[in-house]
């Protein structure tokens, strides 16, 4: 007979004691597992959905900014190629070159690979009298569009004066009183007029339209063009114009770019802003799920310790019911010749005991629940890059199987230093 | 082998003092059993506690075998009442879950005695308890208990045996087993202190000492 059979023999005899003290390690250890656990699939669940809403948005924004760039085609923006000799003061102060390039030049450009640029328009224009009515007027020849042969043949923007036929701005219009279908003669040419176009507020207004082959015979510059006008150049990022410039000086060396009309700073910044909205809203979204998950951190961090001293109260109270009962039993021992720390040992073991098993069953328990909870998701249950480090689960073992011991201490101490004269001499 | 010399014990309560035993000496000579009676609250059951060195006497001295065990420290007296005493009490005190050999070889932890199985069989057989040897004390009937009770203050052969009331709760047959196997240790050689009202019980021992008031009023 030892003092430890004595224990075990105990244990065996009021299982129902022991297995309530066990009963509460058992929920101390497996709900710590299971909240560190849960906390842990949470966290995942949520960095997964994050991942995979930063896949999507990723996805989204790359169809946005291919929406927007279609969307924002139309503020595509337009060119002239004029002669490199054109003095450029002179071109913006009478709205037309004076100097010129051979019209072969927009074969050239349509022949190219210059992807930038969709509608090519050549044109000769000069100001000069209409000597049959002694007016003066800006001569526009122009033979419609050249279709670039690198992109496949698209709507033309702006369809050509047939021949034979002449377009007359809105002034002259008016104040010579012409009307669609009437003939009239230009520089001894016969032409019959085919549109009049509606008031624009420009130079626009005094102008008139006619067959490029017609413009350079009338104006004696065969083969001669002044510009060629670029329509809808696609835009391919903020520095665009440049690279239209750097594109066209390949092919056409002795010309020089000027841009008509710029949007390409409003649509860079309209995708920009998308882009940036897109990037905060998923940034909103990690720091809420941060917040979340340092919530149930802490609440975490609250309910365990909650649990365990509650489970230390619930051992210290059955240990403290067992020892009462086992008052006489400690005289007779004390009496017998037991020492105190004997009697403690026989009184601690079971708390002790009931600490280690209560452990192990907790644990065992704690891995199998945070096991159904990890679900579908690829990860260990236990290791570093698992849902519960090992650290851990030891922690949580020696915790456990501390608890008891350190829960029925104080139970067993006052039982094993009862006077055994005063409890034998009241029995 | 048991000497108490004008022993005293006082206890305070309430702040009054209450004196339980008063100067009181007793000598008992090994081989030799006394039976202590008196009316209750005479002393009597505090006089067994300081004389097997559990209760400090206020004053006075107690010899155990020539040996003061309070002037021993606390595990020392403990190894002391270990091998020199043997208790049994009205109450029989059993463990509760250890069976009939169990019980009688708990004494056998403080003690460690090499032969301790062969002795706890011989006990048993002694005692006439070879049928409950497996039983635990809830099975046993009151006579069977206190003789279990007997034979672990008898397992290290103690040279002083304090019996309080042992047969108060024993029919006569059981009785008459538990104060033949007093009164047989006694006359082996061991003292024995038997603390109780029954005549018949007293009359069994060599000696008589008649309490009253904490003091010896007749021997």
């Amino acid at each position: 007979m030892s003092v430890l059979k004595m224990a075990w023999f105990e244990i065996l005899r009021r299982k129902r004691s022991f297995l309530l003290a066990t009963l509460a390690v058992v929920i101390a250890v497996g709900s710590t597992l299971v909240v560190y656990g849960a906390l842990k699939v949470y966290d995942l669940r949520a960095t997964q959905v994050l991942a995979e809403k930063e896949k999507s948005l990723n996805r989204r924004l790359k169809q946005l900014e291919d929406e927007m760039r279609k969307a924002t085609l139309k503020l595509s923006f337009n060119l002239a190629i004029l002669p490199a000799k054109q003095n450029l003061r002179e071109w913006h102060d009478q709205d037309f070159a004076s100097a010129t390039m051979p019209e072969d030049y927009v074969q050239r450009m349509a022949r190219s690979k210059i992807l930038s640029a969709r509608h090519l328009l050549p044109t000769l224009t000069q100001k000069c009298k209409w000597p049959e009515i002694n007016r003066t007027i800006i001569l526009v020849g122009t033979r419609g569009e050249v279709p670039n042969l690198m992109k496949g043949p698209r709507r033309p923007l702006v369809q050509p004066v047939q021949d034979g036929t002449m377009v007359v701005g809105y002034e002259l219009q008016q104040s010579l009183d012409l009307k669609v279908g009437q003939k009239v003669k230009l520089m001894g040419r016969e032409f019959v007029i085919s549109k009049c176009h509606a008031e624009r507020g420009s130079k626009d207004d005094i102008g008139v339209w006619i067959p490029l082959q017609d413009a350079q015979d009338l104006l004696k510059m065969p083969g001669r063009i002044n510009s060629i006008l670029a329509l809808e150049c696609v835009c391919v990022g903020n520095s665009a114009i440049d690279q239209i410039r750097a594109e066209v000086a390949k092919f056409l060396p002795d010309t020089q770019v000027v841009e008509l009309g710029t949007h390409v700073v409003a649509r860079g910044e309209a995708r920009a802003k998308v882009k940036q909205e897109a990037i905060a809203s998923m940034q909103r979204e990690k720091e809420a799920a941060q917040q979340l998950q340092s919530e149930r951190a802490r609440l975490g961090a609250m309910v365990i310790p909650v649990v365990v001293i509650a489970c230390g109260l619930w051992i210290f109270l059955v240990a403290l019911v067992n020892t009462r009962k086992r008052r006489s039993e400690v005289a007779i021992l004390r009496a017998l010749g037991y020492r105190a720390t004997q009697v403690l040992v026989l009184l601690l073991f079971r708390s002790f005991a009931g600490g280690v098993i209560g452990a192990a069953v907790g644990c065992a328990m704690g891995l199998v629940i945070a096991g159904q909870l990890r679900g579908d998701l690829n990860v260990p249950l236990v290791g570093t890059d698992g849902m519960l480090s090992w650290q851990l689960v030891a922690a949580t073992l020696l915790i456990g199987s501390l608890l008891g011991i350190v829960a029925g201490w104080m139970p067993a101490l006052i039982a094993s230093q009862q006077d055994p004269a005063s409890i034998l001499k009241d029995a | 082998m048991l000497k108490l010399d004008q022993v005293s014990k006082v206890y305070t309560s309430h702040h009054q003092e209450v004196r339980a035993v008063d100067r009181m000496s007793l000598d008992i000579q090994a081989g030799e059993a006394v039976a202590l009676q008196g009316p209750s609250g005479c002393g009597k059951t505090t006089m067994l506690l300081m004389s097997c060195a559990l209760l400090r006497p206020t004053s006075g001295t107690v010899l155990i075998e020539g040996n003061d065990p309070y002037a021993l420290s606390a595990n020392q007296r403990s190894a002391f009442r270990a091998r020199h005493v043997g208790f049994v009490f009205q109450q029989f005190h059993l463990v509760p879950y250890l069976n009939v050999r169990q019980n009688i070889l708990t004494a056998n932890v403080p003690a460690r005695r090499a032969d301790a199985q062969q002795r706890a069989a011989k006990l048993i057989q002694q005692f006439r308890l070879e049928a409950r040897a497996k039983h635990v004390p809830a099975e046993l009937s009151v006579g069977e208990k206190q003789r279990v009770a007997l034979a672990r203050a008898v397992f290290n052969q103690p040279a002083l045996v304090l019996a309080d009331e042992p047969t108060g709760n024993l029919d006569p047959d059981n009785a008459r087993i538990v104060l033949d196997a007093l009164r047989q240790y006694a006359d082996e050689g061991a003292a024995v202190l038997l603390v109780t009202h029954d005549p018949v019980a007293a009359a069994r021992a060599h000696r008589i000492v008649h309490l009253d008031k904490g003091h010896v009023v007749e021997e």
